[in-house]
């Protein structure tokens, strides 16, 4: 009993380890992308990996990469706050929640729709910050106007149940 | 509807470059905090169901000893009358 237990949990280890192997990469690149800093990025895709291990024989066909993605996003989502400071990286102009919306809609390219039910926010809500933060990235990388810019953009994000006149901004 | 498109476009070439090196023991330490966690559940789990064993046992041995249904004697002692 305890031997197949044993020889089980070596077998899910093997397939885990090979997965990580050819995911790892990309996953950590996003993390990167998120966090902005090396070992934050690897602190965070360690424990959203070790979560995806505990299920491993749960998955019932579902992707590990997207579940590890899920994983990934929903602790960082609840962790922004600790990541709202730049700290590097391409998108530490932009606030937690736009680099949570950019990596997931442009990086690794999930629909809309995905990424909505991922956040629990209105699909509208998803474009409006995907447009705004576009156009952040694509202004002139000038300290001052990116300041401006970044700190009205995360005063209009504070409010989450006003969705409507942020979208209708953004058209 | 293309010019938005242009511009996402233009952000994830921006976003796109070369993976970051990945630490070799990634994958040793998820597999190893994964495992921590399996156990810790599995322990609260068994701890669970002890508790709920445990808890059944002291209630059945409480009501069998109390016996509670039955109705409790009288307090007072009925008038005596016809004496």
């Amino acid at each position: 009993m305890r031997e197949r237990r044993r020889s089980h949990e070596d077998r899910r280890a093997q397939e885990f380890t090979a997965f990580v192997a050819g995911a790892a990469g990309r996953l950590l690149h996003a993390s990167l992308l998120l966090t902005g800093e090396p070992a934050a990025a690897e602190k965070l895709l360690t424990s959203a990996l070790a979560r995806t291990y505990t299920v491993w024989d749960r998955l019932h066909g579902e992707d590990p990469y997207a579940r590890t993605r899920q994983e990934m996003a929903t602790r960082f989502a609840r962790t922004g706050r600790r990541h709202r400071h730049p700290c590097g990286g391409a998108l530490d102009r932009l606030t937690p929640q736009e680099r949570l919306v950019v990596v997931l809609r442009l990086f690794e390219g999930v629909d809309e729709e995905q990424v909505a039910a991922m956040l629990g926010l209105p699909a509208e809500r998803i474009r409006a910050v995907c447009t705004r933060s576009v156009a952040t990235l694509r202004s002139s990388p000038a300290p001052s106007a990116a300041g401006g810019h970044a700190g009205a953009a995360g005063a209009g994000a504070a409010p989450a149940e006003e969705p409507a006149p942020l979208s209708e901004a953004s058209r | 509807m293309s010019a938005p498109d242009r511009k996402e476009q233009e952000v994830r070439r921006m976003l796109d470059g070369p993976h970051p090196v990945v630490p070799p023991d990634l994958a040793r330490l998820a597999v190893e905090r994964g495992r921590r966690l399996l156990t810790r559940r599995r322990a609260l789990r068994v701890a669970a169901g002890v508790l709920i064993v445990v808890a059944v046992a002291a209630f059945t041995l409480w009501a069998v000893t109390a016996q509670p249904w039955l109705a409790p004697p009288a307090g007072t002692t009925p008038p005596l009358d016809g004496w």
